[in-house]
């Protein structure tokens, strides 16, 4: 029989790793080992668990191959379609979202490809449900972020902010804006004020990039073609638009969809089906107490963003921090977070022949670690080899890297293809791609890459 | 008297001896487990027979003794000063050495409990001596078993049995006072009858709780009472004796010769005392190794004691019928590719979570459900049309009446798409088939919806007379929409809404109609009494009309009735004929559907003592959701075909079928 889908999910997986630091190269970010596997399989590893058969994954034309042999190796049963994006141009989300347009059917959930979380996706959607929203989002109040001492440079980033108005009795979103845009003054719409009677400006909210959207929101976004960005622009877009009403509101009841002006606005995509709005008067419930208006202020956009608990784990890794600090607690959370035990930590087809290997550390296919090494707490990617005498300590070293007889590495990232010669002692290093650090260097929170302006280390 | 700790350890001995008994029964035992019983039955004899002679002494010695005390009185007339001031203190006594009794009773038990594996050793030194004496005591220790079982039995199955030790207790204490002298049975008498009147209440009580409880628990609770009458009955004999040794010794400087007789009885007491000691001891022998057994069939117990008791902690007992399996975490669990229509998975969310509520709304939901299934569906090859959809049908009402019980107006309106599905000839086009029944989808909401409330809401209008004052109770759409009518069409009234703070709807009314201009006045159901003298009429909505007349509405609408009843107010009930049922309903407990008790929490109050009620195990909430008025307090049904007496709901439903 024809299944009739509920939704179609698309993840993102076309990102640069703009917020990671320069370490010359490229570096795709969706391939950042987590753990044993890239941090793309979380995402899909996630829609798996919530019954998803197929998803499309939006990669730039450049990764396509690399991606699709990364997860090839990891445990999957989610047919994902890879969607390429060219990767000479600079597409936006909404971009890549017009680009698939044509195969999107029902309602979409578009998820980013760097996601790990442990939420119950569920109670997203049911408040999507629930509602009949336009769009349901989906935030992490993670609280301040821990400090840890991170390696490579020292580097003072600030991570940008949302700010995010949310009412909090019903989980409705009034208000996103980006803290960037804003000096010292921020100007919230007056109609807030007096519709809600107290709503919570929140600026430390992690967005999840978890968007839950209308079959309707898509054609708007092809019809309009004014957006590239899903986050910076649309999205904002539909919440401001909730506040305004249709331009004629008088005609518009039923179904025309006729108004066949030459623009289009939002409010022309968003009409019922159905008994929708018949329905809603009947029901004798109103999701605000006081004031004469109808039940959801008779809007017909509706935002709403689920706030999980505080102890719900989510982590965007999209920087150099919540990457290290996801593989830092990878394997304390990841039945929680996988629904799965990790069974295989030392891969079958890898070679350890040290005894000094603890718990937490994985080993992926086809690498060598030699005799008399000590290993804790690092993450070794695939075909990489560790000669003798070397100490690794909270290290992540990624596919196809050397590490020589001698070495002393503690708290490094050392990407693809790098070799770290002769009896090396590193401290909180970075260490390029494809990059060969000499024998015998020593240093602390440096950088060795190929890069045109880094080539000086500074200390 | 027998606490429940002693019940405990008592229905420990009785499972043990049906689980004996079921050994027995079972002849393809293994021999070591022939072994191990035939000891047991073994020492359970000698036990049974000490026992025996314990009365029969008891009852030998206190007859000697009565006697003897008779020679007191008679040639001490002149002592009987100190005999009066003597009784209270053997009656003291004998209380404290009920006591000291009782004790023994609750130590016994635990001492065979932590002695286990002393008791295991003495029945294996036990085995040897038993060996000898295998043939007959084994069938002696039988029949014993036997009987004891049957005893057991007959008192469970026979209700009328439970007279029986009862009446054993009555008896057997009475004995021991006709036997004694008058003086004396008189005070240690009274001790006695204390007891047995304590043992009475003891067996009495569960009896009368039984109303409450289960009738097995009951049965199995006096079984155990009865045993503990026999065994108390054993021991107040024995004490008894005791008692009057040492209150003898006591007296013994004004008779001498009492106290030689004391002498005697007290070395016989000892004797006796060795006698039952060593009983004791191999009674506790016996029941060792039987105690692995035991534990086991005590373990079942708790456990199943305990299972009922975390849901009795959100649950009400009495009204653990309505309960549905449902609950908020399995909203949660919801598997995404699940084969039902995201229409279906969407209108189940909204009717878990009551944001389309009321009847009407509910209805036109699902049909409106309905029409998007219909519209969706795409027919599997060589399938006829109508039996492809019903199997997605059955599934997606299964999903939503798990979501939320269905409502009367639900349940007829998928009645009416069933007929119209089946209906359809067996090689209809499948697109004539979908706009066929996507049509009548429509036509039902025009037909029953619709006109039906245009109906009603002008045979109403008529009703309605200027300068009315008209009551109704929560939120019903079709209401709101007499009363606006009513108002728009020039009629001048006021509305009088009445609401609970728990729910929302009425508020949701008032403001509904405040935004139509209707004149209102809003009250909570508290005022209602003082409210209803002023009014002309109550005007309310239902869920639906029972075939017996009785209306199924929001849970306040009896007490709005009641209150109209008492005030002479007619209570007019305005229902489509889409809402009728053909259930029968005489109350609103047999079935009923339960909210969410959080719901009547005021949560807007941070020091609301229910706050963490769900901590509190002796606090369940329970908020029902309709009610239902009987068709006594009905004045008439407002119906789109007629304005009926509530009980002509029969002849409106056959009208409707034909």
């Amino acid at each position: 029989m024809h299944k009739i889908l509920e939704f179609q999910a698309v993840v993102l997986a076309a990102g640069r790793g703009s917020r990671l630091p320069d370490v010359g190269g490229t570096v795709s970010k969706c391939l950042l080992p987590v753990g044993p596997y890239p941090v793309l399989w979380y995402s899909l590893n996630m829609l798996e668990r919530y019954g998803f058969q197929e998803t499309m994954v939006v990669v730039l034309d450049e990764d396509k191959s690399n991606i699709l042999s990364a997860l090839e190796k990891c445990p999957l049963k989610i047919k994902y379609e890879p969607i390429v994006i060219p990767s000479n141009e600079d597409w936006g989300t909404a971009d890549s979202l017009k680009y698939i347009s044509s195969k999107v059917t029902t309602d979409l959930i578009v998820v980013s490809g760097d996601l790990i979380t442990n939420v119950n996706l569920n109670e997203v959607l049911n408040l999507y449900r629930k509602h009949d929203a336009a769009l349901a989002t989906l935030f992490f109040n993670n609280g301040p972020e821990e400090w840890i001492e991170l390696p490579g440079l020292k580097s003072k980033v600030k991570p940008d902010r949302d700010l995010v108005c949310i009412d909090k009795e019903t989980e409705r979103l009034v208000f996103l804006a980006s803290a960037s845009d804003f000096e010292e003054n921020i100007t919230i719409p007056r109609m807030l004020m007096k519709k809600y009677r107290s709503i919570t400006m929140f600026s430390r909210l992690l967005d999840a990039h978890v968007y839950v959207m209308k079959n309707w929101v898509i054609s708007y976004l092809v019809e309009s073609d004014k957006y590239t960005s899903i986050k910076g622009e649309l999205i904002p877009h539909i919440i401001k638009k909730q506040l305004s009403k249709p331009k004629n509101a008088s005609e518009k009841k039923g179904t025309s969809v006729l108004n066949v002006d030459t623009s289009k606005d939002i409010f022309d995509f968003a009409v019922d089906q159905g008994y929708e709005s018949k329905i809603r008067d009947m029901s004798s419930y109103n999701d605000h107490k006081l004031g004469s208006k109808g039940v959801y202020f008779n809007d017909v956009l509706r935002c709403y963003a689920h706030i999980p608990n505080k102890n719900t784990f989510g982590i965007r890794v999209n920087t150099l921090s919540s990457l290290y600090l996801s593989n830092s607690k990878i394997l304390s959370k990841w039945e929680e977070l996988t629904g799965t035990t990790l069974t295989e930590r030392l891969h079958p087809n890898s070679e350890v022949k040290t005894k000094q290997i603890d718990e937490t550390c994985t080993v992926g296919e086809k690498s060598l670690i030699s005799e008399k090494t000590s290993i804790k707490s690092s993450f070794i990617g695939a075909n990489c080899t560790i000669e003798n005498k070397v100490r690794l300590t909270n290290c992540i070293l990624m596919n196809n890297v050397t590490v020589k007889e001698g070495c002393v590495l503690q708290d490094c990232i050392v990407f693809t293809g790098a070799t770290v010669d002769l009896n090396c002692n590193l401290q909180y290093c970075l260490i390029g791609p494809h990059h060969e650090v000499p024998a015998s260097s020593k240093g602390n929170h440096q950088l060795f890459a190929e890069t045109t302006d880094n080539m000086i280390t500074l200390g | 008297m027998s606490s429940k700790g002693d019940g405990k350890t008592k229905e420990e001995v009785l499972a043990a001896r049906q689980a004996k008994k079921q050994g027995k029964n079972k002849p393809n035992k293994k021999l070591t487990d022939d072994k191990k019983n035939t000891p047991q039955s073994s020492v359970n004899s000698p036990r049974a027979e000490s026992l025996q002679s314990e009365n029969v002494d008891a009852k030998n010695q206190l007859n000697p003794e009565n006697t003897e005390e008779n020679a007191k009185i008679t040639p001490k007339a002149t002592s009987s000063n100190d005999k009066l001031t003597a009784p209270p203190k053997e009656a003291l006594k004998a209380n404290q050495s009920r006591d000291e009794v009782d004790k023994a009773v609750k130590l016994e038990p635990e001492l065979t409990a932590e002695t286990s594996k002393e008791h295991i050793k003495a029945e294996r030194a036990a085995k040897k001596a038993a060996k000898q004496a295998k043939k007959k005591n084994t069938t002696e220790g039988d029949t014993q078993n036997k009987a004891g079982n049957s005893n057991v039995e007959q008192i469970k199955t026979d209700a009328k049995a439970v007279a029986k030790p009862n009446a054993d207790s009555k008896a057997t204490p009475k004995n021991v006072d006709k036997t004694k002298n008058v003086d004396k049975s008189k005070d240690v008498g009274n001790a006695n009858t204390n007891i047995s009147e304590a043992v009475l209440a003891v067996a009495d009580s569960p009896v009368s709780a039984a109303t409450i409880k289960e009738m097995v628990d009951t049965l199995k609770d006096i079984v155990v009472v009865a045993r503990d009458v026999q065994a108390v009955t054993d021991k107040v004999k024995a004490i008894n004796i005791g008692a009057k040794k040492e209150e003898d010794s006591t007296k013994s400087k004004a008779e001498l010769k009492a106290e030689r007789r004391a002498k005697q009885e007290a070395q016989r007491a000892a004797k006796q005392a060795t006698q039952q000691n060593a009983a004791e001891v191999k009674k506790e022998s016996t029941k060792e190794p039987s105690l692995p057994k035991e534990e086991k069939s005590t373990k079942a117990k708790t456990v199943d004691k305990t299972k009922p008791k975390p849901q009795g902690m959100q649950k009400m007992n009495w009204f653990q019928h309505l309960y549905t399996e449902h609950d908020k975490e399995a909203l949660k669990q919801m598997q995404i590719s699940s084969n039902l229509h995201p229409a279906v998975i969407k209108l189940g969310i909204q009717l878990a979570s009551h944001v389309v509520t009321g009847s009407n709304a509910r209805c036109i939901a699902l049909l409106d459900t309905l029409k998007k299934m219909v519209r969706d569906y795409s027919l599997p090859a060589r399938t006829e049309f109508a039996r492809g959809l019903e199997a997605q049908l059955a599934a997606s009402e299964e999903f939503l009446w798990g979501m939320r019980p269905p409502a009367a107006s639900q349940t007829n309106a998928l009645k009416y798409f069933r007929h119209h599905l089946t209906q359809l000839p067996n090689n209809v086009d499948e697109f004539d088939a979908k706009k066929q029944l996507q049509e009548e989808i429509d036509r039902y909401i025009g037909e029953q919806i619709d006109k039906a409330g245009e109906a009603i809401s002008t045979a109403v209008r008529e009703k309605i007379s200027n300068g009315d004052n008209i009551l109704t109770y929560g939120c019903s759409s079709l209401i709101e929409r007499i009363f606006s009518e009513a108002h728009a069409a020039g009629v001048q009234f006021r509305a009088v809404v009445v609401g609970t703070r728990v729910q929302r709807a009425a508020r949701e009314m008032l403001r509904r109609l405040v935004a139509r201009g209707v004149p209102c006045t809003y009250a909570d159901i508290s005022a209602l009494s003082f409210l209803m003298r002023h009014m002309s009429k109550v005007l309310v909505g239902a869920a639906s009309l029972l075939a017996n007349g009785a209306v199924l509405a929001p849970v306040g609408s009896l007490q709005a009735a009641l209150v109209a009843r008492a005030h002479n107010v007619p209570l007019l009930v305005a229902c489509e004929t889409h809402k009728f049922s053909d259930n029968v309903q005489t109350d609103a407990f047999v079935y009923n559907e339960i909210g969410d008790p959080d719901d009547i929490i005021d949560k807007s109050d941070e020091n609301s003592p229910l706050k963490d009620w769900r901590s509190n195990p002796n606090l369940t909430l329970l908020n029902l959701t309709y009610d239902v008025t009987p068709p006594s307090l009905v004045t008439a049904v407002v119906t789109e075909q007629a304005i009926l007496p509530c009980t002509s709901a029969p002849v409106v439903l056959r009208f409707k079928l034909s």
